[in-house]
């Protein structure tokens, strides 16, 4: 990527008036004094085809002298994908979306005119000093999809390019790490983060305050600090997009930590399934080491912090804190029970602290802006915000960062702009582990208590919005499927009773579901909520247990009357009934179906007839578009 | 989570369980605090002194009225108030088993183990005898491909007790898990057959499975154990003198265990807990002279003490197997005859007394502050040595004892003529005579010249070595293939460092003082009393009877040895034996008889003093 900064340029840090000059030259780099074009380039926009977008408009202003291509992170509002901002030199700031090809090359034309177009248009923004907009645009903020958000730990995503040391320096990354080595003791900063109310985001909830001292309080030759971003729960993605936007301010907030509770080394135990937040940590790691604000004596400080990423082989369980470090130990991924906690003995036995990406990315903001404008964010219980991914049966699919404290129904319909298939009828919080939480409670506010109440939980941000088309059963089975293939077999709750339960469910959408089912449904829950060593396990039945509170009559109606409310199901002949053939008279062998397949369910050579194994078959209907004679059929429910 | 609770800690801890007051510990688990009550906690996956890994959840327990812990990973409190046995708890493990018994194969009427298995006992004591849900168990063939242990994994409950004693009590690390959810299984190395694998086939395994998972062939379908008779004795395959559990059924050997709470912590090898029961070489049951065939054993005796008696000179070897006062009594009735009279390996336990002597006064310690305490000091060591890495099939035991250690952090130093058998658990893997063995030797001259005559030895390695056996605890191991040279190499090492030699001779009986007289070589009479001595052995005693005009044989079972033979008198199996032996450690060891004899003669040392008798009163010559 071209960077006006390159990092092996990059001069040691060692003061605070070194930090300021790197913030000048990071200004410089955002705001160049000449028309700034940023490309969306976290794996969302790479996903919907931002390279291709990139490298357009790189050819097209290429030797321009007015405009400057660069990349940057995720702006959130995942579904209009590519986003292309231009920012013109005096801030104003105009954000396309959905770019194509061809509107990248009429888009670099227009950059080049400097007449920029209107249409295609998410909104416009003001940047840096920028006080008004000559454009007839929505601004950022009245887009009704950003309006309600308050974007803390998102700041900098969409802004700054990931890989650019000095741009994040010049959102004021590192100055609150200054602030604490050269003016807090580490007492003053844990007290700082107990009284912001932080709380752990990837869904316990604990007071991130009260876990760093347990860690403080313990005297040890070595501790570690760990930041859990093995995130893999089925449609979650916060984590992934926060390192591949903004890897520093997580960096930041370890080392801060590490000032505050004695430990000197710590890990970035990542999934190995997120290559692009791993490149982008790899190369803040090495920046930050080449600067010194990594190693020894950072800032002159006389401590010393280092970090090193362990990529996770792609175990969910993994994200249960003792099977990570069982992980790190290159041990096989299992839990252990838990007394002793990690800050008692942890990582290979010593005091260790274990916190979510979202969380480690929070505490340079509380030092910087305060304890109080944190705590005042949140409720009374949480502060600060939380980044939801917003997905399922919702016109606006994204990364959404809102207050604690928020009601579900904003995100839903304010942000989410309304569902697709029907009325509203639940969110899904929590994935795997969590529940759901019907209509009539869509002014709760989002908190971690407050969901727990209801049977669900935060969870790491997940929230899957459901509407009437879709059967409250299939849900529970799909995160049952998943819950049989993540457990790791060590505890026969959990690796009996998921798969029990899912056998269950199978049966109940099948349409072959009896009465005792649903005592059996809860009495297996109950056994695995309750008797599971882990959290895996303990959480499993969730979704089962929070669909029969609230939806007990959906199971009925499947098992009594032999229909699926919804018309989702097998038994309803819904999305999820469909079965893919290929009609085998017709087809020629091209392989574009085998090509397309995300999960190679499809056999056979090139020039032979091909074949969908339906058991491996997931639904998804690319064969169907990749089909050049379209003689894939599809049988059961609406394609 | 470990186990390591101060034996002599005070009982300072007050907690109630099930409404009694228990006294505990602190540190310790709440499981283990009732270890001194009649509370009976239900588990399956805690097993004897292995990590507890809460993996079963049978141990579940109500604390303070709210939370579920497992009782064998939680520490005991000051007013803690648990619950065993409430009717949530049960419901739990009803459903719990319920779910095992529809997914794995526990139909007991066809598993070896019916009756002696854990799981069924935990079956009934939650009042079960089926299951709600459907059988749903997955066929899996039986792995038989290792001929001592068989792996029969649809029986298996993933307790991973066999996991934990391959890796804590053995460290051998050949069992792991393998998939994961409901196929998580147990598989061998990177899951090939266990006869394939890296198993030594010790069977400690098999003795911790809680179900028929894990079983022997050799002892599959020939009785509960409440069938059995058990008597406890001494394994003479090495000089360990392992504590054996020899489980009899209807006159017959049908299973043999470790003591688990005696000396050896319950471990054998497979010498000692298979080789044992498997010997099918044909028994000597009465005595035969050449030419006559089978006699009574007095003509037999009346015949050798003549042949004895006739003879100018005589060559006797006994086997090392024999307990002390056998081979006491075999002395006694050879000296009666002026015989000349060997028992190999007797003579090194000597020459080591000598050299340890030797060594000490050089580095002014007492003989016995040379020596360890006992094969069990490796599990203490910070760092090993290792002369002749072929105690792996020697002392299969003690090599577990080294692999141990190095696993628990041991710096682990291996000198071996051929390949190192401990492989990559070696920090360093010495060629012998290109270094350590030879820096002692050295090390024994230049002691009172300094240090920098050191010449000859690969110097980065001394460098290496010495460090690691000064600081902390060192061992240094003797192996039965040494040459003196090693041995003396081995004592000084122990004087330059501090570090203790552990000598595992290959007999069984290091004790005996008799012995160690020089044979003649060509004698008359040669009486060889080879016992129940494997023929790979036996060599020296065949030496011995090529060089003689007669040869007697006193044996257990028939070999290439009674086949040269003039007269062969019986002699008692190992199971039928009595006395005692004197181990590696230098403990005498108990040997029981197990089973009756089944042979003409109802005592070896019978036979001897009957010889002793039949000898007239010495004549004094001119």
């Amino acid at each position: 990527m071209s960077t006006l900064l390159q990092s092996d340029s990059l001069e040691e840090i060692t003061s605070i008036e070194d930090l300021e000059a790197l913030k000048r030259d990071g200004l410089d780099s955002l705001y160049p004094g000449k028309t700034k074009v940023l490309v969306g380039m976290s794996s969302c926009g790479r996903a919907a085809g931002a390279d291709d977008v990139y490298d357009v408009l790189s050819d097209e202003l290429d030797g321009a002298e007015n405009a400057i291509v660069g990349q940057t992170g995720c702006l959130g509002f995942c579904d209009r994908e590519p986003l292309v901002e231009v920012v013109e030199p005096n801030g104003q700031s105009i954000i396309y979306e959905e770019v194509t090809e061809d509107t990248a090359e009429r888009l670099a034309d227009a950059i080049t005119r400097g007449d920029l177009p209107e249409g295609g248009v998410l909104a416009g923004r003001l940047h840096h000093e920028a006080r008004s907009h000559d454009y007839d645009v929505p601004l950022f903020d009245e887009v009704p999809f950003y309006a309600p958000q308050e974007r803390v730990v998102l700041g900098n995503s969409g802004l700054i390019d990931p890989e650019d040391l000095g741009e994040y320096v010049a959102r004021d990354g590192f100055f609150a790490l200054e602030e604490v080595l050269s003016s807090y003791t580490p007492e003053e900063v844990i007290d700082e983060v107990k009284d912001s109310n932080l709380r752990g985001r990837g869904g316990g909830g604990f007071p991130t305050g009260q876990k760093w001292e347990f860690l403080a309080g313990n005297e040890a030759d070595e501790k570690y600090l760990i930041c859990n971003a093995d995130e893999g729960d089925p449609g979650a993605y916060m984590d992934r997009t926060l390192l591949e936007s903004d890897p520093y301010s997580v960096i930041e907030g370890m080392i801060i930590a590490g000032y505050a509770t004695g430990a000197t080394h710590g890990y970035m135990y990542v999934r190995a399934e997120y290559p692009l937040a791993i490149d982008h940590l790899q190369n803040a790691i090495e920046t930050l080491r080449s600067v010194g604000l990594l190693g020894d004596d950072i800032l002159g400080s006389g401590y010393g912090f280092d970090l090193e990423i362990k990529k996770g082989a792609g175990a969910f369980v993994c994200g249960e804190e003792t099977a990570l470090m069982a992980s790190i130990e290159s041990e096989r991924g299992m839990p252990r029970p838990r007394p002793p906690f990690p800050p008692q003995s942890g990582l290979w036995g010593k005091p260790t602290n274990i916190n979510n990406v979202e969380t480690w990315a929070n505490v340079p903001q509380i030092v910087l802006e305060g304890a109080d404008w944190f705590a005042d964010i949140g409720t009374d219980q949480s502060g600060g915000t939380k980044v939801f991914s917003v997905t399922g049966d919702v016109r606006n699919t994204g990364l959404v960062e809102v207050p604690l404290g928020t009601e579900l129904e904003t995100v839903v319909f304010d942000i989410g702009g309304g569902t697709t298939g029907g009325d509203f009828k639940a969110v899904q919080t929590g994935g795997p582990s969590g529940g759901v939480i019907p209509e009539e409670y869509g002014d709760t506010p989002i908190d971690y208590d407050t969901l727990s109440e209801l049977g669900s939980m935060m969870g790491s941000g997940g929230m899957i919005v459901i509407d009437e088309s879709t059967c409250m059963v299939d849900q529970s089975r799909f995160f049952l499927d998943f819950c049989v293939d993540e457990s790791c077999g060590k505890c026969p709750p959990c690796r009996y009773g998921t798969k029990k339960t899912l056998q269950i469910l199978e049966r109940i959408t099948n349409g072959e579901g009896e009465a005792e089912d649903i005592e059996e449904l809860r009495s297996l829950g109950d056994t695995m909520g309750e008797a599971s060593l882990c959290g895996l396990g303990q959480t499993a039945p969730n979704p089962v247990m929070s669909t029969l509170d609230y939806f007990e009559q959906e199971y009925w109606a499947h098992i009594e009357d032999e229909e699926c409310p919804a018309g989702d199901c097998e038994l309803g002949g819904g999305a999820h009934a469909n079965t893919y053939k290929i009609l085998h008279d017709e087809c020629v062998g091209c392989h574009q179906c085998a090509k397309a397949c995300p999960v190679d369910a499809i056999s056979g050579e090139q020039g032979e007839v091909h074949e969908i194994d339906p058991e491996a078959c997931i639904g998804c209907g690319q064969c169907v578009e990749a089909c050049p004679l379209d003689i894939i059929e599809v049988r059961g429910g609406e394609a | 989570m470990s186990k390591a609770t101060d034996a002599d800690a005070e009982l300072g801890v007050t907690l109630e369980i099930n409404g009694q007051e228990v006294q505990a510990k602190q540190g310790e688990t709440i499981l283990e605090a009732t270890e001194r009550t009649d509370i009976d906690i239900p588990t399956l996956c805690a097993y004897a002194d292995l990590t507890n890994v809460g993996a079963c959840r049978m141990c579940l327990v109500e604390i303070d009225g709210s939370r579920l812990e497992t009782a064998c990973t939680t520490a005991v409190q000051d007013g803690m108030e648990v619950e065993v046995d409430t009717d949530d708890l049960w419901d739990h493990r009803q459903t719990i088993l319920e779910l095992m018994f529809s997914e794995e194969n526990h139909y007991c009427m066809y598993c070896e183990m019916e009756g002696d298995c854990e799981l069924e006992d935990m079956f009934n004591r939650a009042g079960l005898d089926s299951s709600r849900f459907p059988l749903e168990y997955p066929e899996i063939d039986p792995d038989t491909s290792n001929e001592f242990i068989t792996m029969d994994l649809d029986r298996c409950i993933s307790c991973g007790r066999c996991i934990r004693t391959c890796d804590e009590v053995v460290g051998n690390d050949t069992l792991s898990f393998g998939n994961r959810g409901k196929d998580a299984t147990i598989v061998a190395d990177d899951d090939v057959p266990l006869g394939e694998s890296s198993c030594v086939s010790c069977g400690a395994c098999v003795q911790s499975c809680p179900t028929g998972a894990l079983y022997s062939p050799l002892s599959a379908y020939r009785g509960r154990e409440e069938d059995c008779d058990v008597v406890q004795t001494t394994c003479s395959e090495c000089s360990m003198g392992c504590e054996l559990e020899v489980y009899t059924n209807s006159g017959r050997i049908v299973k043999i265990e470790g003591v688990e709470d005696g000396p050896d912590g319950g471990q054998l090898c497979e010498m000692g807990r298979f080789g044992l029961l498997g010997d099918d070489r044909d028994r000597i049951h009465e005595p035969s002279i050449r030419g006559e065939g089978a006699v009574g054993v007095d003509v037999a005796t009346d015949r050798v003490a003549d042949l004895l008696e006739d003879a100018e000179t005589v060559d006797a070897v006994a086997s090392d197997r024999l307990p002390s006062e056998t081979l006491d009594a075999f002395a006694e009735a050879m000296d009666d005859y002026d015989a000349a009279v060997e028992v190999p390996g007797a003579g090194r336990a000597r020459e080591e007394k000598r050299i340890a002597r030797q060594v000490a006064k050089h580095f002014e310690k007492s003989p016995s502050g040379l020596r360890a305490s006992g094969p069990r000091a490796l599990l203490d060591a910070d760092s090993v040595v290792v002369f002749d890495t072929d105690i792996v099939d020697t002392h299969p035991v003690a090599a577990s004892y080294v692999r141990r250690a190095s696993k628990g952090g041991a710096t682990l130093l291996s000198v071996d003529e051929d390949e190192d058998r401990f492989g990559r658990k070696s920090d360093v893997s010495i060629e012998a005579g290109t270094g350590l063995d030879r820096v002692s030797e050295d090390a024994v001259e230049v002691v009172e010249e300094g240090a920098s005559a050191l010449s000859d030895v690969d110097a980065e390695t001394l460098m290496d070595a010495v460090p690691a056996l000064t600081s902390g605890i060192g061992v240094v191991v003797l192996g039965p293939d040494v040459s003196e040279d090693t041995i003396v190499n081995a004592y000084a090492l122990a004087g330059m460092t501090g570090s203790k030699v552990l000598s595992l001779p290959r007999q069984a009986n290091t004790g005996t003082d008799v012995g160690t007289d020089d044979l003649h070589g060509s004698a008359d009479v040669a009486y060889l009393f080879a016992g129940d001595d494997r023929e790979e052995n036996v060599d020296r005693m065949l030496d011995v009877a090529r060089g003689a005009d007669t040869v007697i044989v006193q044996a257990t079972r028939e070999s290439i040895l009674t086949k040269a033979a003039d007269v062969v008198l019986p002699a008692l199996d190992w199971f039928e034996r009595s006395g005692t032996v004197t181990d590696a450690s230098g403990a005498d060891r108990e040997i029981a008889r197990v089973l009756e004899p089944r042979v003409a003669v109802d005592s070896d040392r019978e036979v001897l003093s009957a010889l002793s008798e039949a000898v007239e009163p010495q004549e004094v010559k001119p």
